[in-house]
């Protein structure tokens, strides 16, 4: 395996080196806009839009590789009119993006696209749409040096500092970034621009060790990730926290539509005329209480604690004996979107008080 | 392939309501001559002056307040292969189903004054209309097959609509709340900014058109399947609104379908 490359940039190259990108690429990156709210946009122009490196995004890079709406195919209908038979056809409309540099990605959301990549690239079961998308994506990653009020990545192991996935991975020491190399694109980026980077001394390699010890220090939030994964696991968690949490879930999907690793959606047909349509993926969540809604108007979960539950166990318990760790990555944008406080860090907390409490499943 | 022959033959009809979602669909006229071609309005008393006796698509607008609306609606039905409520009024009561909390004597009080109640009790040609004791939704009646929500209605619902009966499939709205249509377009929150919304229980589709305008939803598409209103009073409590105003709110346009448990406190 190709090790990765230590370099140092200093901190006023970054934005010349999007400039220079940018003549290839499309840029993406977080940029506070007159609302106060900071989130992924496009930059069109750079020499007018502040890129924003001290907040973070509000919504995470999940639209841009799997939209909320996405255009899957049209179909055509072709009807003879002598015998009556139908013949459908179908066109594949591939997204038409440019190549994308997505600057000043979290390590929370780098590994989201990284867990997304489980589910639409999995093995040949491959998502055409989302492939084309992910082919032209180069990552730009900020370590975290000052995690968020909200964040827990250090218990879902996705952060603060990552060692593999990103293109490219700055650590802020002061007066200079310390970048580091990943996917081999990077390395070639590093090496086209050559002039931006100079070798990185042990001085900078002591820096940036000392900034992911000081970073992992500085999290607020104490979350047991693994004990719930593991009570979990166990059936130790008592049924009346799903009950308390159903009651509280208000059912308007924000938990899911937020969520960098919640990729649920919904196909439909949307006719154009009755010579045919689109076919349209639109995102759903599995909080909803028609997601499990059959024709016939079945439902086969019960729609007053199954949700929850369902939601809850997906990230934790089900993706943990999947791919041996939960799909959450700790962003902590859950926690400022409920209304009635339905989030992972209250239900971990919750069954992780009841398990020490020795409480026993289906009181 | 367009078969000329088998036109649907679609009408319009309206019950108690104001006749928005007839102009709602009217105003589709950028597409209108395109629809018209496809199927053939053979009712449509905002529109022409024409009558017929059979059709395939029936849509009804309004409630259902006297018997003789109820009587010809179940004709409408009896004439039509499908019928479509179109609007909230016919769909779930709307504004009007507030008054199913009093009696027909006392409504008519609180909305024209004590001195009519003589009147209305000597004049027989004013007591039926206030002799109803429910405001019912169609449903309540006869068999919708289905429903348009709004008030008025989305035109881009009634056009997939349409479409899809045209196209010989099943049409279907996903139960899905407005705070979906807000993150699609990608308002925001007005809880954010102190104001306070209806959205998490009211059925979505909408395109969330009154945030977008800087309004809040006020639920005018019906209550969402298992809404959790219990939570969501709770909310609007901890924002710092009274009861009162809480079930004035939930009784704007959801009457038809709360229970008296769900807004408790308002006289």
């Amino acid at each position: 395996m190709m090790m990765n490359k230590n370099l140092v940039m200093n901190k006023d190259y970054l934005v010349p080196l999007l400039r220079k990108l940018a003549k290839t690429h499309r840029l993406v990156a977080p940029v506070r806009n007159e609302y106060g709210d900071t989130l992924f946009t496009i930059i069109t122009d750079l020499d007018r839009t502040e890129i924003d490196l001290d907040h973070q995004p509000q919504a995470s890079l999940k639209p841009y590789f799997f939209p909320q709406t996405d255009t899957l195919c049209r179909y055509v209908i072709d009807c003879d009119p002598a015998t009556g038979a139908m013949d459908y056809s179908f066109h594949v409309q591939l997204p038409q993006n440019r190549p994308t540099v997505y600057v000043g990605v979290r390590s929370c959301d780098m590994f989201a696209v990284m867990y997304t990549d489980m589910v639409f690239l999995h093995e040949h079961e491959r998502d055409v749409y989302y492939k084309q998308r992910r082919d032209n994506a180069i990552f730009i990653t900020i370590a975290c040096n000052t995690p968020f009020d909200n964040c827990f990545c250090n218990a879902t192991r996705s952060g603060p500092f990552l060692e593999s996935g990103f293109d490219l991975q700055l650590t802020d020491l002061g007066d200079r970034w310390f970048v580091e190399t990943g996917r081999a694109r990077g390395a070639g980026l590093t090496e086209d621009w050559a002039c931006f980077f100079r070798p990185a001394d042990e001085a900078d390699k002591r820096a940036q060790f000392q900034a992911e010890l000081e970073a992992r220090g500085r999290f607020k939030q104490l979350v047991h990730v693994d004990l719930a994964s593991k009570l979990l696991a166990e059936d130790k968690v008592p049924e009346s926290i799903f009950r308390d949490l159903s009651s509280r879930c208000q059912d308007c999907g924000g938990c899911a539509f937020i969520c960098p690793t919640c990729t649920c959606f919904n196909i439909t047909d949307q006719p154009r005329d009755e010579a045919g349509g689109e076919r349209v993926r639109s995102w759903d969540a599995c909080t909803f209480s028609g997601f499990t809604a059959m024709a016939g108007g079945h439902n086969s979960v019960d729609v007053e604690t199954g949700r929850i539950r369902r939601r809850f166990l997906h990230k934790l318990q089900y993706d943990v004996d999947r791919h041996g760790r939960p799909s959450c990555v700790g962003c902590g944008r859950c926690v400022g979107m409920c209304f009635g406080g339905v989030d992972m860090i209250r239900f971990i907390s919750m069954i992780s008080e009841a398990g020490e409490n020795g409480a026993e499943a289906g009181e | 392939m367009k078969n000329v022959l088998l036109r649907p033959r679609i009408s319009f009809f309206d019950m108690a309501g104001c006749e928005g979602c007839q102009l709602a669909i009217l105003d589709c006229e950028d597409i209108f001559l395109e629809l018209v071609d496809l199927v053939e309005i053979v009712e449509f008393r905002e529109a022409m002056s024409e009558t017929a006796p059979r059709f395939d698509i029936a849509f009804v607008e309004g409630s259902i307040h006297r018997e003789i609306d109820a009587d010809r609606l179940r004709d409408i039905r009896a004439r039509s292969r499908w019928l479509v409520a179109l609007g909230g009024c016919a769909c779930h009561g709307n504004v009007q189903a507030r008054a199913n909390g009093w009696s027909p004597a006392e409504n008519l009080q609180r909305v024209h004054g004590l001195d009519t109640v003589h009147r209305v009790q000597t004049d027989n040609r004013y007591w039926p209309l206030w002799a109803h004791t429910r405001v019912r939704a169609l449903h309540e009646v006869v068999k919708v097959d289905y429903l348009l929500r709004g008030c008025p209605v989305d035109r881009d619902e009634f056009l997939h609509l349409v479409k899809r009966l045209l196209a010989g499939s099943r049409p279907g709205f996903a139960a899905q709340p407005v705070c979906v249509e807000c993150r699609r377009h990608g308002h925001e929150c007005v809880f954010l900014h102190g104001e306070t919304c209806l959205g998490q229980v009211t059925w979505g589709g909408c395109g969330a058109v009154c945030i977008a305008g800087g309004y809040r939803c006020d639920g005018c598409r019906g209550l969402l399947p298992n809404a959790n209103l219990a939570s969501h009073r709770q909310l609007l409590r901890e924002r710092g609104l009274d009861p009162k105003t809480i079930d004035q709110r939930y009784r704007l346009f959801l009457s038809g379908e709360i229970t008296a448990q769900d807004a408790p406190d308002e006289q």
